[in-house]
């Protein structure tokens, strides 16, 4: 008798979250078609296998294959469709990766000793533009922290 | 971190050139399977600029500056070798010594 539709939710169950090895990932039976184990599955391999399972296919005592868990996860209807998201981690870099430019040196650019680097945003920058009005508020600041005024913290 | 209204001149000024930054296609981005690592730069190194910026920065401006900015009386002092852009008051800010530069500053302005 072939199987049925009904069958599935046992076979699926098997897709479930290692207790072991890589966190975040699942394990399914291997396929029958040629897959091998231990080689992770993108999602097309992933529908091949639930296309296999809905044919009766399920080859269990095959082993097993980690899918990782970029696979995405299965919907009830047993399809990949969980696409997963693209998360951004800003990082800041690390100051000993910043060399500072020699002025003597062929093919630098530097700013001149006794030239702060404020000074230098408020002179290449349009004075009407965004940054330059920025850079000569951040230099009034500067000013008047260094002098201890109203607007030192 | 603190709200925008709250931000320090430096603070918003540092957030705006790590934009024009990341704009110009500059950040480094480290793309692994679920994330992306944006590796900002630390604009002001003690009272120093980074030096990939001030280079954003003198190209931007050197392709807005106009022939009269160059030569006598001029704000920007261009040999083949080096070039000096200076203050309004006529002091040394900026020493450029990359010939690509210069040289494209140049073929501009003839």
């Amino acid at each position: 008798m072939p199987p049925t539709i009904t069958q599935q939710p046992s076979l699926i169950q098997s897709i479930r979250p290692q207790t072991t090895g890589r966190p975040g990932s699942a394990q399914i039976p291997e396929l029958a078609s040629g897959v091998s184990p231990n080689i992770p599955l993108n999602s097309g391999q992933v529908r091949r296998y639930i296309e296999e399972v809905k044919r009766g296919r399920d080859s269990t005592q095959n082993g097993f294959t980690t899918i990782p868990a970029t696979a995405g996860r299965l919907n009830p209807n047993g399809v990949n469709s969980a696409t997963p998201e693209i998360q951004r981690t800003t990082l800041q870099e690390p100051v000993t990766r910043v060399a500072a430019a020699d002025p003597s040196q062929v093919g630098s650019i530097s700013v001149a000793p006794g030239v702060s680097g404020l000074v230098a945003v408020a002179l290449l920058c349009d004075s009407n533009s965004e940054l330059g009005t920025l850079a000569r508020a951040a230099i009034q600041e500067q000013r008047a922290l260094s002098q201890g005024g109203p607007n030192a913290a | 971190m603190p709200p925008e209204e709250e931000k320090s001149a430096l603070e918003k000024l540092e957030a705006k050139l790590k934009e024009l930054w990341q704009g110009n296609g500059q950040a480094s981005i480290i793309s692994a399977r679920h994330t992306e690592f944006v590796i900002e730069p630390k604009v002001f190194i003690g009272d120093k600029l980074h030096p990939e910026i001030l280079k954003l920065l003198v190209t931007g401006y050197l392709a807005n500056a106009a022939v009269q900015d160059s030569g006598c009386g001029g704000n920007i002092e261009v040999t083949p070798d080096k070039m000096t852009i200076k203050t309004p008051k006529g002091k040394s800010a900026v020493i450029v010594r990359d010939k690509q530069i210069i040289e494209q500053y140049l073929a501009q302005q003839s």
